[in-house]
């Protein structure tokens, strides 16, 4: 249940890379622990932001989740169908549940993200 | 951490498991929202084992109830089950619970799991001599089955209609093959059909295995939580507390005010303080306990959330909470996150049985 081609964090988002933009979602095990998702507080486009800073929020119906951006850059776009399904998180993390796109402002920083063998290790370990 | 009689059987359905009230508890076995529309659209059991039993029994025991609570006299029928509190002096709730008279000289009161021992204190120092209090919950396990179906499964346990069984009544000593049970009462926590089985731990268990071979579907604490927001039920440590009277909770249809019980002389003199409201939000957002509510038209800090969530049955995201100032049409703001979010006042409950 881990894609071998994305790139991850310690803090359990994922992130595909395509021609300088990144697509950014959180994991299949991430969505497991929260839960039903019943609510996600998207970033606005457009916005600038560093590596590692909250950008949106997911609610659970047990708790609130910052979601961090793996890396510094534009947000570009974001999933407008988490408006009216959230759940789609839960249903397909890796696909219609991504959550924004990031135009990246410094590829360098890709080298510091998890590969699928790093999460995993990172996940079955604790 | 107290383990139910059922643990076992709730790890074996890979429930994710949580501490409440001291107990180790399943949170969800499956998804907390498809336990909680089966609850309204079908049937679902919760185990509340967990819960707290106190007999109080001898000659005095219905004077020393009457102390203790302000609980209706004439609802203390024998067969009957009545919604009320343990109240300080100061009118404040120190529990809530349910009454189930036997007869005038015994009763059986279900107490929140969390606050057993300071019930039982209590209720000791409080009573009449001759007085008997004692302890059953090692003795006792319950079993609640929620939604429109478990009539149904009243039917096929007990060969009878649940119509006969009214509405917070209950009939003991019932048996199902060869289960016995203590008592078997109308009542719930989900604002559905129900009804609630009290047995000894053993029989619990075998009732257990039934009910999942007539297809209920086993319900944690997560959907106990939502589908009583949405019943717009309190729950003792977020509506109630010590510092809250049954006045300021909206609750005061459980008080016989008119005659005299421990907390009954606060209740008059105390001015409220603050209002227990439910509201739905008009902007996007979770609201969640302790978030501050505000009057949105000039920023008043008024108040604050004790419980929200996300409504399924209704689509939109509900909570309570209490209010200082008091006006239907007022427009709320709720501090979800250093974010001011719209929000309405809403009649409770916000969910109503069809």
């Amino acid at each position: 249940m881990i894609p071998k081609e994305l790139k991850y964090t310690k803090e359990h988002e994922w992130i595909r890379i395509e021609n300088g933009v990144g697509t950014v979602g959180i994991t299949h095990y991430a969505q497991e622990q929260l839960g039903d998702i019943v609510f996600v507080e998207l970033p606005s486009t457009g916005r600038d932001v560093g590596k590692m800073e909250t950008v949106a929020v997911v609610e659970s119906v047990k708790a609130a989740s910052d979601i961090y951006t793996p890396v510094s850059g534009k947000i570009i776009e974001v999933n407008e169908e988490l408006n009216s399904s959230p759940n789609l998180i839960n249903e397909d993390p890796y696909g219609k549940g991504w959550i924004f796109k990031i135009k990246l402002s410094d590829p360098r920083e890709i080298k510091e993200l998890l590969s699928a063998e790093e999460y995993e290790k990172l996940i079955t370990e604790g | 951490m107290k383990k139910t009689p059922l643990y076992e059987k709730h790890l074996e359905l890979k429930a994710k498991m949580i501490e409440f009230g001291g107990w180790e508890m399943p949170l969800q076995y499956s998804s907390i929202l498809e336990e909680h529309l089966s609850v309204r659209n079908n049937v679902g059991m919760f185990d509340i084992s967990h819960m707290g039993e106190i007999e109080i029994y001898g000659d005095k025991a219905k004077e020393s109830i009457l102390r203790l609570t302000p609980v209706h006299e004439k609802k203390l029928i024998p067969g009957k089950a009545s919604y009320s509190f343990l109240l300080n002096e100061k009118g404040g709730i120190i529990d809530d619970l349910i009454i189930y008279t036997f007869s005038s000289e015994r009763f059986i009161l279900v107490v929140n799991a969390g606050n057993l021992e300071k019930d039982l204190n209590w209720i000791k120092e409080q009573v009449y001599p001759k007085t008997e209090v004692k302890n059953l919950s090692d003795d006792i396990s319950a079993l609640s089955i929620q939604g429109p179906a478990s009539e149904e499964i009243f039917k096929i346990l007990f060969r009878s209609d649940l119509s006969d069984l009214k509405y917070y009544s209950f009939e003991k000593d019932l048996r199902y093959n060869n289960v016995e049970f203590l008592f078997v009462s109308r009542t719930g926590y989900t604002g559905e059909l129900g009804f609630e089985i009290y047995a000894r731990p053993e029989e619990i268990l075998k009732l257990w295995d039934i009910l999942l071979r007539l297809n209920v579907k086993p319900c944690g604490l997560g959907a106990r939580d939502g589908l009583r927001l949405e019943a717009g039920m309190p729950l003792y440590g977020h509506e109630l507390n010590e510092n809250i009277t049954p006045l300021e909770a909206n609750l005061e249809r459980f008080v016989d005010i008119e005659r005299s019980f421990i907390g009954r002389e606060a209740l008059i003199q105390r001015e409220r303080e603050k209002h227990l409201i439910g509201f739905k939000m008009l902007d996007k957002g979770v609201p969640r306990e302790g978030q501050k509510i505000f009057i949105l038209k000039n920023k008043e800090e008024v108040g604050y959330v004790t419980s929200g969530g996300y409504s399924p049955c209704l689509n939109e995201y509900i909570g309570m909470g209490y209010v200082k100032l008091y006006d239907k049409e007022t427009e709320l703001g709720i501090d979800i996150r250093d974010k001011i979010k719209r929000a309405v006042i809403t009649a409770l409950p916000f969910y109503k049985r069809r």
